[in-house]
This record gives C-alpha cells, structure tokens and sequence, in this order.
C-alpha cells in the first residue's frame, strides 16, 4: 500500500511508559498484549465509602537518580509520573537527560487534569481545620503548569510549549499541538504526552456521577457497569524527519494525521449520533491520505460508560461504511484505567507498539458485546501485521480527537514534498 | 520562536473596569487610566441589550459570565458558519478552584458517602470553554491552556500554528479569571511563606477579574480593517511609547494590556507600530508588535 499524507509526517523516535501495567513501556506494552488483570483497591486513604473500588494504580515508582530524596518527596504524583515517562522517552530518543545551551531548543506539550492535586487535598483538610497550621509547602505544586515547569526547568527543554487541561482528549491534543509546532518551525524536536496521578477528587468526583464501576470497566459489553480510574503517564518524542535524518534515528513510528473537533452539545454528555467525533476520524484521515479501509487498527476511547461506547460505536460506523468495513477495534481502559489527561497519550503508545509489534492489543473485560456497539471488538490479542492506526478519543464538554499512526515513512503529496 | 504574526478581526473584553471594547477605547482614548464612575456595574448595564446572553449567563459562575460576555463583545455580527470552521484557545491561570473547594468540602463532610456532583463538573477548568462552545456553536478544535511563563505568548503561538494547519479558518483566543477568596490566601501565603514573589499582586485591594477574547484568523488573508500581530523575541520596545493604563491585577490580565494595544492600534494614536510585552517571573521578556493592517 503507498500512502500519500496530505502534511509532513512527524517521526516518532521515542516513547516513556507508565501505567497500572509497568513501569515503563516494555513492560506496559506485555501486560496489556497479555491483557493482565491489575485492578486493585487504592491504597491511599479514601473515605471509608469508597475503599472497594477497584482503580488501577503505578505501584513502586522509582525516584530518579538526579532528583534528591526531599525534592521528590515533594514533587505531586502526577509529576512524579511524568519525571519517570519523561527520562524514559529522552533515552530512548537516545537523548541526554539535560540538554545543553547549544542542542537544537526541545519542545513540550504536556497534558493533565488534575496536576498536583493529591497535595492540594492534603493541604485542604488541614486548611479547613486551622488555615494557619495548614502546611504551605504542599501547595507547591498546586498550578496546572507546574509540571512543565519542572520538566522544561530538569530537562533544560528550550523550546515553545504548553500545558492542555482539556481533560480526557487533553494529551492528544498536546501531541497534536507538537506537531502543529514541529511543522511550522518552532523546534524540531518536542516532547509530548500527558500525565495523571490518582487522588481523592478523581474517584469521588466520578462515583459522585455514578460512573464509576466497582469492580472494573467493560467497554462495549451489554453490561458495562462504569468506568476504572487509573494514572499514568506517557510521552513520545517527536521530531521532523530531517532532524531523525541528521541524528541517525531510525523512527519508530510516524505520526501522519490529527484532527479536534467540538460537539457543542452538552457539558456531561457526548452528541449521541457521535457526528463530530466522526468528523475529527475523517479529519484525521485526510490529513493523512488515507481511506477508511487503510486504517487496520482503531484504538477506541471506550470507557465502559453507557453514553460513551454507544457514541463512539456510531461515530465509528459513520465513517467506516459497511462497503469496507470497520477494522479491529478494541479499548484498553480496563487494562491501564482511564487515566484522563494522560489517557490520549498512553493510547497513542499502545497504538505505536501494537504498529511495530504487530499485535491486536485485547478490549479486555468485554463478555458480551452489545449489540448498539456493533464493532469487530479484540476479544484476545492477535497477530496480525499492521501499517496504519488510528486513535481516538472523547471527553467532557464534546471534545473529541483523531490521531493517525503510520508504521512506515509515506510519501507526502507533491504540494507539501 | 520569532516571526508568529496573527491578524485580529476583532477583539472583546469584560472586567471589572472595562465593560466592552467600546470601554476600553475611550479609556486609551483619554491616556488617563481608568474613566471615572465606569465599574462592573455599569458593565453590566451596557450589555444588557441583548436578552438571549442575559437568559445564558444564567446560573452560569463569574469566570463563565467574564469569559460569555467577552466572547460577546467580541463575536458580534459572525455568522455560524465562520464559528462552525473555529477554534476556541482559552486560558486560564485560577479556573473555577471555589468549586474544587466546594466540591472537596461536600466529599470530607459526607466522608465519601456523597460528594456534590454540581461542584465536581464545574470543578473542572475545560468547563469555561465548553460552555462557551455550546452557546456560541464552536465546533472546531477547544483547547483549555494554561502557561506559567508566558500566558499570553504561548496562546498566540498556538492559535498561529492552529491556523497554519489549515483545520480552522479563525481561531479566538479568550483569556479569564475570576476572583477569588481561596486563591488571593494561597497568593498571600505562597508570597509571604514560599518567597513566591509573582502571587504577591493578586493580594492587593485592587485585585481585579475578568476576560478577552480575541478573533484571530491567518495574516495573508487578512483584510483592511484587522491589526496584525506579530511577536518579537528581541528587545524592540524602545521603538514606540507603551499604552499605559492602570489595570486592576489578575492573572490573565495581560490579556487586558495586549487589548489596550490593540485599542491604541485601531484609533492610530501613533505613527509608530505599538507594542505589548509579556515578562515572565524570570524577568525575560516577549514582545508583542501590533499595527494596522496592510491590506494584501
């Protein structure tokens, strides 16, 4: 198949992994091609009501070797996640950890939703007992941009950058914005992904809204209880492909097509003929050069809420027409949790290894598809070559995104060579 | 990061000093500050004419008003059809934190048993912008940002390179925030405990609120009556005097001096290009340099 992408492609030299399933990409990547089962009670203390749920949580985060004992003691989880995803994806983009005045500027575009705030619950509860005693030093790392600023501050990243709060699409739009910047000559290198910690708000906030399950997501099943909240964190390197040239680095993947779009439907619920996250898939695709029937993989938002899947399934079906059918499908919430700002990016990950692995990643906790969703849904990991990925997702207020991933370099049309 | 250049179509502002762009001119207009006896109050007034944003801003929170009523100001006379092909780039450095506040009081009272759902989706910072989203019609791309260094800069930079993808034909770029009783004590405590100096002017008695917007689209096609935009990484603002107001502090109201700039670019005070410039708590600087269009 030749691939003609209507913009530059954006080579993928890089990514860092965290998540419910390993500490690092590998070992996400063979937990959720196994489909492990890690779903666990949180061990932090929650109100006694809310101590059954089941979230998939990182367990024993490793402090960097550079950062001090006292300052990562103090650093919010959600930074936590990110220093770990970040340092990764600079080795593996075969980069030094700090950056030097004279090294090419490094963008970073990084997304979350609740930044520090399982150090701001600290300080509230102290705060709502005696404001004075409360201890303020928890409150460091209270503004959303705080983790850029550590990671741009550790890393020396001289290039433009932004912090996205859109929620569950907020990491993929962060990716997108890279590339946006990449091609426009900002940097030619950036760093990009989301990162997201567990903490009180989260799993309460969701319960509040009875979109919680208990005992774990199911999505597309007939029976789908809820959502699993999780964390984790994921970056990709991403870099012009004359920069991947010049620096010797093969890709790993290519990022060819991007497209965001707002329902402006409703501030909870997705537009139930899913029209604009379809409208962002076909976006997506052009900018890509691809029909539909070139996509072989879809790695579906699927949260396992009732409103969501059957959104997503109808989007999914306005644009793949039954002529040429709809390609596998599967969502990977159960396996990593829906980890909101980081969840477009950590998906984006799976979609690159599932590329390079050629492996169907599994739509775990799905028993019995129901029938509103009607998708070929991944039942068990496959073996299956793959060349073209596509990745969506949806959030709150009706923001919805499309990222298309390429194994191999297209060639770009005549207008943009 | 030199050379991002933008043209404005048209810009809104509401805070508690300025009630429109209308406002704001003739504050620029008199070089003498703030017009006498023009307060929040008479904002509300001055756009009370339209029934269909009174009815919307109901039960909405102050940073959604602010945001509503520049977004207003600013999009009057666009026809869905240009809003259809938009993007929305709102930032905002506070968001509504009185309802996470809310929210985690309901949550530690009830010891988990209820938590009010009410504050935790307004808790939520995209929630300004997909209000505005649904009440305008915006379909495209809704981006909710935040920067700790340079707030209006960075949007900007990002409303260009939305642009220069092509997926959006205009994008409006909206800056809010409310006041805040929790985040002014933060400010002052960080200020004082931390050496936070940058939170110190948020805990004056002059702390301010409110927003602007923006409508932007691509300088090349760009028309008599916009103002081109373009920021400058290089010490360039000796070239022209500064529009000096004295503008209430918050933490987005950059925003407010970038519009004053443009206020003084629309009424061609000068011959001289102006310029607005952004300074991070380093102390480095980006220099915004607005001047009339150049019809293509």
């Amino acid at each position: 198949m030749k691939l003609v992408a209507h913009v530059k492609p954006i080579a993928v030299t890089g990514i860092g992994m965290i998540t419910a399933q390993g500490n690092n990409a590998a070992d996400s990547w063979r937990g959720i091609r196994a489909g492990a089962e890690v779903l666990k009670p949180w061990y932090e203390p929650l109100p006694a009501a809310l101590r059954d749920i089941k979230v998939a949580a990182c367990t024993n985060l490793a402090r960097p070797v550079d950062l001090p004992p006292r300052l990562w003691t103090r650093l919010s989880r959600t930074q936590q996640l990110a220093c770990i995803s970040t340092d990764e994806v600079l080795e593996s983009a075969g980069l030094p950890r700090r950056q030097m005045a004279s090294d090419p500027p490094i963008g970073c575009f990084v997304a979350t939703t609740v930044c520090g705030m399982d150090l701001s619950e600290r300080y509230y509860q102290q705060y709502r007992v005696n404001a004075d005693a409360a201890d303020i030093n928890l409150m460091r790392r209270m503004q959303p941009y705080e983790v850029l600023s550590l990671l741009s501050r550790r890393h020396r990243f001289a290039g433009p950058g932004y912090m996205n709060l859109t929620t569950c699409v907020g990491s993929a739009m962060a990716i997108g914005a890279a590339c946006d910047a990449i091609r426009a000559g900002r940097c030619e290198l950036a760093v990009a992904g989301g990162t997201e910690a567990l903490c009180q708000l989260l799993i309460s906030g969701f319960n509040s809204l009875r979109l919680v399950s208990p005992d774990g997501c199911r999505p597309f099943d007939r029976n789908r209880p809820g959502i699993t909240v999780g964390e984790g964190s994921a970056m990709l390197m991403l870099e012009s492909i004359h920069s991947a040239r010049r620096r010797g680095k093969s890709p790993i993947a290519y990022i060819t097509g991007f497209s965001a779009t707002c329902d402006a439907f409703h501030i909870t619920k997705p537009e139930p003929d899913g029209s604009a996250a379809a409208q962002a898939m076909r976006e997506a695709l052009h900018e890509a050069g691809l029909a539909s029937s070139d996509v072989d993989y879809i790695n579906a938002h699927g949260t396992g809420t009732h409103d969501n899947d059957v959104t997503e399934a109808a989007a999914i079906a306005k644009v793949f027409d039954s002529k040429s059918g709809v390609p596998p499908v599967s969502s990977t919430k159960r396996l990593t949790g829906h980890t909101f700002g980081a969840a477009g990016a950590i998906e984006a990950a799976i979609c690159i290894l599932a590329l390079r692995h050629g492996v169907l990643p599994p739509n775990a906790g799905s028993v019995d598809p129901d029938p509103q969703c009607p998708l070929p849904l991944v039942l068990s990991a496959t073996a299956k070559p793959l060349a073209t990925a596509l990745s969506c997702n949806l959030a709150f207020g009706g923001n919805n995104t499309a990222l298309v991933f390429c194994r191999d370099l297209p060639t770009v049309t005549e207008a943009i060579a | 990061m030199n050379g991002t250049k933008l043209a404005v179509c048209n810009w809104g502002i509401y805070t508690d000093q300025f009630a429109d762009a209308a406002s704001l001119i003739a504050a620029v207009k008199a070089q003498a500050g703030i017009p006498p006896g023009l307060n929040c109050a008479d904002a509300d007034r001055a756009q009370m004419t339209d029934p269909d944003l009174e009815t919307a801003l109901q039960g909405l929170d102050n940073i959604n008003q602010y945001a509503f009523r520049a977004l207003h100001d600013a999009l009057a006379g666009r026809d869905s059809a240009m809003l259809h092909r938009a993007g929305l780039l709102l930032l905002s450095a506070w968001g509504p934190m009185d309802h996470t506040a809310s929210f985690l009081d309901s949550m530690l009272e009830a010891q988990g048993r209820y938590a009010s759902p009410r504050h935790f989706t307004r808790s939520v910072y995209s929630t300004v912008a997909s209000h505005a989203a649904i009440y305008f019609g915006i379909h495209g791309p809704c981006e909710t940002v935040t920067h700790g260094q340079w707030p209006i800069c960075s949007v900007l930079d990002r409303a260009a390179d939305m642009l220069a993808s092509r997926r959006v034909d205009h994008v409006i770029a909206c800056w809010a925030d409310q006041s805040s009783k929790i985040a002014e004590d933060l400010c002052r405590r960080g200020a004082t405990a931390l050496n936070r100096h940058e939170f110190a002017r948020f805990t004056s008695d002059e702390a301010g609120y409110g927003s602007v917007a923006l409508v932007l689209k691509r300088p090349e096609e760009s028309s008599p009556s916009d103002v081109l935009l373009e920021i400058l990484d290089t010490n360039a603002a000796s070239a022209s005097a500064p529009v000096t107001l004295n503008i209430h502090n918050f933490p987005t109201d950059g925003a407010v001096h970038l519009a004053a700039a443009l206020a003084a670019a629309r009424i061609g005070t000068g011959k001289l290009p102006i310029y607005f410039t952004e300074t991070d708590p380093r102390g480095r600087s980006r220099f915004v340099r607005v001047r009339e269009s150049i019809a293509p």
